[in-house]
């Protein structure tokens, strides 16, 4: 476990470096395997197994589950009303089933805890469908994502919470796309994107450092990652047409850049998300500076932005490969 | 382990002597790799657009001009990679490489006056010259998935015929043997690169609502290519001859999908360097193709009736839980 415990950083970096010293001709070729073996250059076997069993579980429970929907729309229209519910009700019942027998430590448990939730969606359209309650689209969306916050506090994984977010940025959109009121319906969107998202990075943040399952960098990146494309865009719409954007549609990226700098960089590290911004950032500069120098698509003005924004690029690599040699 | 830790290692089983040795290998981290990736080509959209303002003007009578801006890019680029010089002058190298390819096939298509095979070929030459001559693994890879997608783009309806072969070419690329690796700073950028190319490839296709037809011939040379894979794989494992035969069986039961679906053996290939080799990425990469192939199989065939494809889907899922429940026995014999 401890092994476990302590390759979940396994990088394959040493393998890489051996693997450059052959190439180089400081190593024989020969040596291989030696070499592996004498480095720890193979992902350790148990670590391995975890993966590939992950893998078929995965995989095993999703495309069953594609099938199963497949099969109920080749046969939906031959089916009863009543059949119709029982069908998508099994499947809720039988995820947690499943849960309850597996455990919910256990992965098959967490799999079947993820399937109910999933089904929700599926029984609440059914519902919609069969008694034309005249609910709007993103009201589903909302009530699916509101019914499965118990699931998702007792399944204690990020993906559950990954699905939660989704089916509320979802709702989201469907929202703003319903409301006649506004007239810009895409900045609002990206408001609407920005500020969600940003509040659930700031929420899960926090919680991450009292809750351990919720510690998991790939997952938090994602509201993060969501919440600076927005905010990315914004800018964009003030940089390339500024009669339809007004200046505080710059506040967002401006505030994703500052917090994330503090978040990233000062409190901790993450190298992923510091890309990302110098991106957003960089992606911001190359808009505004070929907005300024590219009048009439003169050959100047495209070459000075393309010598720009590769030297800014080169120096956001520089700066982040100091960041990246810096001890954690 | 940091670099010294890992050649005091070597120094101790003897396997090397002297000092720590100064890498060529890229040791950056994936995010920076992106990030040089994504703003290399930012660059070089701009650099491609101050070619394509006189390519615009000049139309059919000095194509030989932007040709031969291709060609001195080119020329240009080659030093400025092989300097290794610090990371701005390899980031601009990126973004010239990049629009010297562009401008080396707008030219001769400009000159001759075709768009199809000239300045595919131009292309796919500007890229394999670039790609030998320079060390960096994106900037190989970036050459390399050009250069094969232009010569994909060239074979046409034939590629059917070639996805098996290229997946042998692929898993002769991408697995790492003693006899390979001293190759391997080429060949894995140049098999990743054919991967993504096909992918794209397949993507235009079907962007463009282009109708495969799969003969069972083609499906059978999947087949193929996927049990020379698997041998490829189990040799290199020093896995002995009778006992590679039962592997092979079990092996060809998701080959023989290449029968029905074109392309599979490319991502299963792909799978199977993922498990001999023990990477994770290419192992995301390949399952994410195979399902893409699946799903995007599934979708054109609309003379499929729905229940054989909610058999099909079933049916696989329903054998990778038993291959699960099953496996563990199957590591412990392994271990045996």
């Amino acid at each position: 476990m401890v092994r476990i415990m302590e390759s979940q950083t396994w990088t394959g970096e040493a393998r890489r470096r051996v693997v450059a010293w052959i190439a180089d001709g400081h190593l024989h070729a020969n040596n291989l395997d030696a070499a592996l073996d004498a480095v720890d250059g193979r992902l350790p076997a148990a670590i391995w197994r975890r993966d590939v069993d992950r893998l078929l579980l995965g995989l095993g429970i999703l495309l069953s589950l594609v099938g199963l929907l497949v099969f109920i729309a080749a046969n939906w229209e031959g089916v009863g009303k009543s059949s119709r519910f029982i069908l998508v009700e099994s499947v809720v019942v039988m995820g947690v089933s499943v849960a309850w027998w597996r455990g919910l430590n256990t992965r098959s448990g967490t799999m079947g805890v993820i399937t109910a939730a999933v089904a929700v969606g599926p029984l609440f359209a059914l519902i919609g469908q069969t008694y034309q309650t005249g609910a709007d689209p993103w009201q589903l969306f909302a009530v699916w994502c509101g019914l499965i916050v118990p699931w998702v506090v007792i399944a204690r994984t990020p993906v559950l919470v990954i699905l939660m977010l989704a089916l509320a940025n979802t709702a989201l959109a469907l929202w703003n796309g319903d409301q006649p009121r506004i007239r810009l319906h895409e900045q609002s969107l990206a408001w609407l994107g920005f500020l969600f998202n940003g509040v659930a990075l700031v929420v899960w943040e926090m919680a991450a450092t009292r809750v351990s399952w919720l510690d998991a960098r790939w997952a938090c990146r994602l509201p993060a990652l969501a919440s600076l494309v927005s905010a990315t865009g914004l800018a964009l719409a003030v940089v390339i047409d500024e009669h339809s954007s007004t200046w505080y549609d710059l506040l967002p990226m401006g505030l994703m850049l500052c917090t994330g700098w503090w978040a990233y960089r000062i409190r901790r590290r993450d190298l992923g998300l510091l890309a990302a911004g110098a991106l957003a950032l960089l992606t911001l500069i190359a808009a505004g500076v070929g907005r300024l120098l590219i009048v009439h698509a003169n050959v100047g003005g495209f070459l000075i932005t393309g010598m720009i924004v590769t030297g800014l690029t080169a120096g956001a690599a520089i700066w982040l490969r100091k960041v990246s040699q810096e001890t954690p | 382990m940091n670099k010294q830790d890992s050649w005091s290692r070597l120094l101790t089983a003897g396997l090397v002597s002297g000092a720590v040795p100064e890498s060529t290998a890229n040791e950056d981290p994936w995010p920076l790799c992106v990030l040089q990736g994504a703003g290399g080509w930012l660059g070089a959209m701009f650099i491609l657009g101050a070619i394509a303002v006189p390519l615009l003007s000049f139309r059919h009578n000095e194509g030989g001009i932007i040709f031969g801006l291709g060609v001195v890019m080119t020329a240009v680029v080659i030093p400025l990679l092989r300097r290794q010089g610090g990371i701005v002058l390899t980031q601009f190298g990126l973004a010239m490489s990049l629009a010297a390819q562009g401008a080396v096939a707008g030219g001769l298509g400009v000159l001759c006056g075709d768009w199809g095979s000239i300045p595919a070929i131009g292309c796919a030459m500007c890229s394999s010259i670039l790609l030998l001559s320079t060390p960096q693994f994106v900037h190989r890879w970036w050459c390399a998935a050009i250069g094969c997608f232009a010569i994909l783009s060239l074979l046409d309806d034939y590629l059917y015929v070639l996805t098996g072969p290229l997946a042998v070419a692929i898993v002769a690329l991408l697995l790492t043997t003693p006899r390979t690796v001293r190759y391997r700073a080429v060949t894995r950028p140049v098999g990743l690169g054919l991967a993504c190319a096909w992918s794209l490839w397949f993507a235009v296709c079907l962007a463009n609502r282009h109708r495969y037809e799969w003969s069972l011939s083609s499906g059978a040379l999947e087949v193929m290519a996927v049990t020379i894979a698997v041998i490829a794989v189990l040799r290199q494992a020093r896995v002995s001859w009778p006992r590679i035969g039962p592997v092979l069986i079990v092996a060809l039961v998701p080959a023989s999908l290449g029968l029905v679906i074109p392309g599979v053996s490319i991502a299963l290939t792909l799978l199977l360097v993922a498990v001999a080799e023990r990477e994770r990425a290419l192992l995301v990469v390949s399952v994410s193709g195979l399902l893409l192939l699946i799903g995007v199989h599934y979708q054109l065939d609309h003379a499929m009736p729905l229940i054989t494809k909610a058999a099909g889907l079933t049916g696989v899922g329903l054998a990778a839980l038993v291959l699960r429940i099953v496996s563990p026995y199957g590591w412990r014999k392994c271990h045996a």
